[in-house]
């Protein structure tokens, strides 16, 4: 082997080591705790499921993915397995923002009027827990380890945010069902010795 | 001869295109869907009168072991405290209204945010041993992070906070919707830990 052979092969180890396929992301331990004012007024928990399964060679679409089927057919073993958990949204209104002039009382009708702020609508948070609803690994087959575990979650925390969004009927039940709520609270803590109340939520 | 070599250039540069196209195509199909996914679907709704006063947001370290294994995870948690209005004790005396404040609900959830649950590092202290954690195993840790995390809601004074808060909040509504003089008491201003 020649000296400029050896130089190469010097460099190649000093080199390839900082070859990375990408860096992991660095982010600082973060803390908030914010006063707020909010009456929450409906909660709703929304479910997602999904299933981690071998692709079968019918199923396959495409060149690439009938040679993953392929090879998944000769894979000694199953590797099936189902995971859900609940991510939960609220429906809140933001007393902060309301001014005496949101509420009006009429003697001579004996009616209270009350402006209530628009209803706003947020994701709580999910389960810290997921749920296995079925778990199928045999075979030569390798577990499915907490990483993989982690990584569905983020895919189904995706797909449920993408979903909310694209559709309006989350979002559309959970306001009215807390304006369903917020209508018969006040009724029911101003409306007595007859008194009317009208509850009306801002735009 | 010279012809035998240009056919044979041109033969292997056909072999390179027509395997160079094979890549291309392969590449460019789509790979197989590791995750196969049912449509979010809504569990429950539940009409509720609760006033949050604090909204909690906090990255965590979750460090645990199940015999020989351990993990390493970041957990990004989110919570509320919050009051129960429906069922709270109040009474009208002459001018006054007089409310107790009801004990406090922390709610405490993984974050919806992107990458809110990492795990860094798996390990066995037994060479041969599996560093892989069950379903199971997992989720008592995280219940274990999530009761670790409440106590520290208490220890740090948010529910303190949270109770004081919701003393000045509750006294501003109904004062500003009944017109009455408003008194409401707090007879645990530190919370109850382990009480709800």
């Amino acid at each position: 082997m020649n000296r400029f052979s050896i130089y190469l092969i010097l460099l190649a180890l000093a080199v390839l080591p900082g070859c990375k396929r990408g860096e992991e992301p660095q982010r600082n331990y973060y803390a908030e705790v914010k006063a707020v004012n909010k009456l929450v007024l409906a909660q709703m928990s929304v479910s997602k499921m999904a299933t981690i399964d071998d692709l079968k060679i019918d199923e396959a679409n495409g060149p690439r993915q009938v040679m993953e089927a392929m090879l998944n057919a000769i894979k000694i073993g199953d590797r099936v397995a189902v995971y859900s958990y609940d991510t939960y949204m609220r429906a809140y209104i933001d007393l902060g923002s309301m001014t005496p002039d949101d509420i009006s009382y009429d003697k001579a009708s004996k009616t209270i009027t009350l402006n209530l702020p628009r209803i706003s609508t947020e994701f709580m948070g999910r389960d810290m827990e997921i749920r296995e609803e079925h778990y199928r690994v045999n075979g030569l087959r390798s577990a499915i380890d907490e990483k993989e575990r982690a990584h569905i979650k983020e895919v189904m925390n995706t797909a449920i945010k993408m979903e909310v969004e694209n559709n309006t009927a989350f979002r559309e039940k959970l306001i009215s069902e807390a304006e369903t709520k917020a209508r018969a609270f006040f009724q029911s803590l101003l409306g007595e010795n007859d008194t009317h109340v009208i509850v009306n939520f801002k735009n | 001869m010279k012809l035998l070599t240009t056919l044979n250039r041109i033969l292997l540069l056909a072999i390179l295109a027509v395997a160079a196209g094979l890549a291309i195509w392969l590449y460019k199909s789509p790979t197989a869907p590791e995750i196969k996914m049912e449509q979010a679907r809504i569990a429950d709704i539940k009409p509720l009168i609760r006033l949050c006063t604090m909204d909690l947001y906090e990255d965590v370290p979750m460090k645990g072991d199940v015999g020989p294994k351990h993990i390493v995870a970041r957990v990004t948690l989110t919570g509320s405290i919050s009051f129960d209005l429906e069922n709270i004790e109040m009474d009208e005396r002459n001018d006054s209204i007089f409310v107790v404040l009801p004990p406090e609900i922390v709610d405490i959830y993984e974050s919806t945010d992107a990458e809110s649950y990492r795990v860094i590092d798996t390990w066995n202290d037994n060479f041969f041993g599996s560093s892989t954690f069950t379903t199971a195993e997992e989720n008592s840790l995280k219940s274990k992070l999530r009761e670790r995390y409440r106590a520290k809601v208490y220890a740090k004074g948010y529910v303190r906070r949270a109770r004081s808060e919701a003393k000045d909040n509750i006294t501003r509504l109904l004062a500003n919707i009944s017109g009455k003089t408003v008194i409401v008491t707090d007879p645990t201003p530190n919370g109850t830990p382990g009480g709800i």
